[in-house]
């Protein structure tokens, strides 16, 4: 191809960009009408708020609820930025902690609208749902959702206050043993359920020495239940690094690993299962 | 030797290992009673117990890992009178590791990873000595310059390796690529210890001969030595004992390269010495790292290969800056 020949595609390319198909606005009928999730959580979030049928790009695991499965997959932990801008989204939605900050920022850069959520707390789920009910142009229905939802921790923190706490861990994964430390939501999740987190001082999801494991005098175990993992429990309960000292003795809660792992709606029916686990 | 003979030099470092062996032993992220191990019965005695046998598999498998890596890197400096040589910077480590996670790739079992960490590490070592070949013999220099392209290539193989790999591989990618001593078991120990004896046994072999390499290669052969043959004896010795301690612990650097200086400083340049004191010193230091790395940072680990780069790196560029 010759210079001007490639230069003459470029042109044309740029003009099809600008004229081209309809544009990235829609916001006269109130609120974006082409979301891109880059996280599960947001996925059920906007579900939650009742907007899934805005949502024209989710991320690789978005499987809650069903109706997320059919909408197209935008990349996993690396999200294709590319993929993103294709899909012409009038708001993308990505999560502080898990999306790399690159592709955030590529996509800011493509001037494509991104809202960043918080994670790290319970309250920062709350806060996730404030923040995208009000970028969908639904703050109603997001301070309702979220009403409910706090309601529903205060009766979790009534109902726990003043019972005994037992000595707890969260494990999320069982070789090398890793469990959710503190400034995590799965720490709000299992103290506010009544239990004390044994690794709650260490910040983040510390990889647990097999010495510690074998000897920390747990009384409650929280494991994440999935499919894909559950050989690997079964194996550190069997013979690996669950299969000794108090740990193994420990009364085990298994919760559903999308329910419980993911910072959306779901994690406060978890809160609820976790206390009725506690007593 | 400069101070010591060869005999008590042994024995010192014998002892320091014995006694850095101890230390480790007694010291962790939890409290390991000696009392209770002994003589403590019910609780307090199982506890003792339990904690020993975690604990014991891994203190002797970072000295069995120690040994060997010091001892390659002890090996391929004299062979190549080079004290950058490395099992690293000639790429064997890369090679092991590209062999070991490429089988956990696969989804080969667990127990054949020691296999293809060998074949990774002496098809490393035969490609980059292909490399360097000119006109029939080993060029040292070209040597190094094969070995550090090689380790490009297996570092970008690994990163690819490991954006591929989902999940539970991935984690497996990060132990070969980190380095963790955190998986020793008995069986391990048993199964590492052959080669660390074969590679000792072979070297002390040579170490004549790598003696006569210091003073030329020309005076070497002059003097009657099969120059060709000690170097492709010593080249695979070296391999050989830089796969298996890949294949055991993953990738941990700079302890080819610390420890025979360090003990060349101390002990001077005769390799009838230098080699087994490196595999002591070797053992000692990465068991002495390995320690630090369980307590430091307390339930939680600190990688070893961070302790041992935190060591090495400023040592070396210090060694570095000395050098005329």
């Amino acid at each position: 191809m010759t210079r001007n020949g490639a230069t003459g595609l470029l042109v044309a390319v740029g003009f099809l960009l600008a004229c081209g198909g309809p544009g990235p606005a829609g916001s006269a009928t109130g609120g974006p009408r082409r979301i891109v999730t880059l996280a599960p959580n947001l996925t059920e979030i906007v579900f939650a708020l009742g907007a899934g049928d805005r949502l024209v790009g989710v991320s690789e695991y978005s499987d809650h609820p069903d109706a997320a499965r059919a909408i197209p997959r935008v990349g996993g932990l690396e999200v294709d930025p590319e993929k993103v801008a294709a899909l012409r989204p009038d708001l993308v939605l990505a999560i502080a902690e898990g999306n790399a900050q690159g592709t955030v920022r590529a996509l800011e850069a493509a001037g494509l609208p991104v809202t960043v959520t918080p994670s790290g707390s319970l309250d920062s789920v709350l806060e996730s749902i404030r923040i995208v009910a009000g970028r969908l142009g639904r703050p109603e229905e997001g301070q309702r959702l979220v009403a409910g939802l706090e309601r529903r921790r205060a009766a979790v923190h009534a109902r726990v206050a003043g019972r005994r706490r037992p000595r707890a861990l969260l494990m999320v994964w069982p070789d090398p043993p890793q469990a959710a430390g503190g400034h995590t939501f799965l720490n709000d999740i299992l103290t506010e359920a009544g239990a004390d987190n044994l690794v709650g001082d260490r910040q983040g999801w510390p990889v647990l020495s097999k010495e510690y494991v074998a000897t920390a005098p747990v009384e409650l175990l929280v494991t994440p239940d999935s499919v894909e993992a559950r050989s690997a429990w079964e194996a550190a309960f069997s013979a690996g690094s669950l299969s000794r000292g108090p740990i193994s003795l420990a009364r085990r809660v298994r919760l559903d690993e999308a329910a419980l792992t993911r910072p959306g709606p779901r994690v406060f029916d978890m809160l609820e299962k976790l206390a009725e686990a506690t007593q | 030797m400069k101070a010591l003979g060869r005999g008590p030099a042994l024995a010192a470092g014998a002892l320091l290992l014995a006694a850095v062996l101890a230390a480790a032993f007694s010291v962790g992220g939890v409290h390991l009673s000696l009392f209770d191990l002994v003589r403590g019965d019910g609780e307090a005695g199982q506890t003792a117990r339990m904690l020993a046998a975690l604990r014991l598999p891994r203190v002797l498998l970072a000295a069995l890992v120690g040994a060997c890596l010091a001892l390659a890197g002890a090996a391929l400096q004299a062979l190549l009178k080079n004290p950058l040589a490395d099992p690293f910077l000639l790429g064997t480590s890369g090679g092991a590791a590209v062999g070991a996670a490429g089988a956990a790739l696969l989804g080969a079992s667990p127990l054949a990873s020691p296999a293809f960490a060998f074949a990774g590490a002496t098809a490393a070592s035969l490609g980059v000595a292909a490399l360097a070949r000119r006109g029939g013999r080993l060029d040292l220099e070209r040597l190094l310059l094969a070995g550090l392209i090689a380790n490009a290539f297996f570092s970008a193989l690994l990163l690819a390796a490991f954006s591929l790999a989902s999940g539970e591989a991935s984690r497996t990618m990060l132990f070969w690529m980190m380095g963790s001593l955190s998986d020793a078991t008995p069986g391990k120990v048993a199964a590492l210890s052959p080669y660390v004896l074969a590679g000792l046994v072979v070297l002390l072999g040579a170490a004549a001969r790598l003696n006569l390499f210091a003073v030329g290669e020309e005076s070497a052969a002059a003097l009657g030595v099969d120059t060709e043959r000690t170097k492709r004896v010593v080249f695979l010795a070296a391999s050989l004992l830089t796969g298996a301690a890949v294949a055991f612990a993953g990738v941990i650097g700079f302890v080819g390269l610390l420890v025979p200086h360090g003990v060349r400083a101390v002990a001077g340049n005769d390799q009838r010495a230098l080699l087994p004191l490196s595999a002591l010193a070797g053992a000692a230091l990465l068991v002495a790292a390995d320690a630090v790395s369980r307590a430091a940072l307390a339930p939680a680990e600190l990688p070893i290969g961070a302790i041992t780069a935190a060591l090495g790196a400023p040592l070396f560029a210090w060694l570095l800056l000395r050098t005329p």
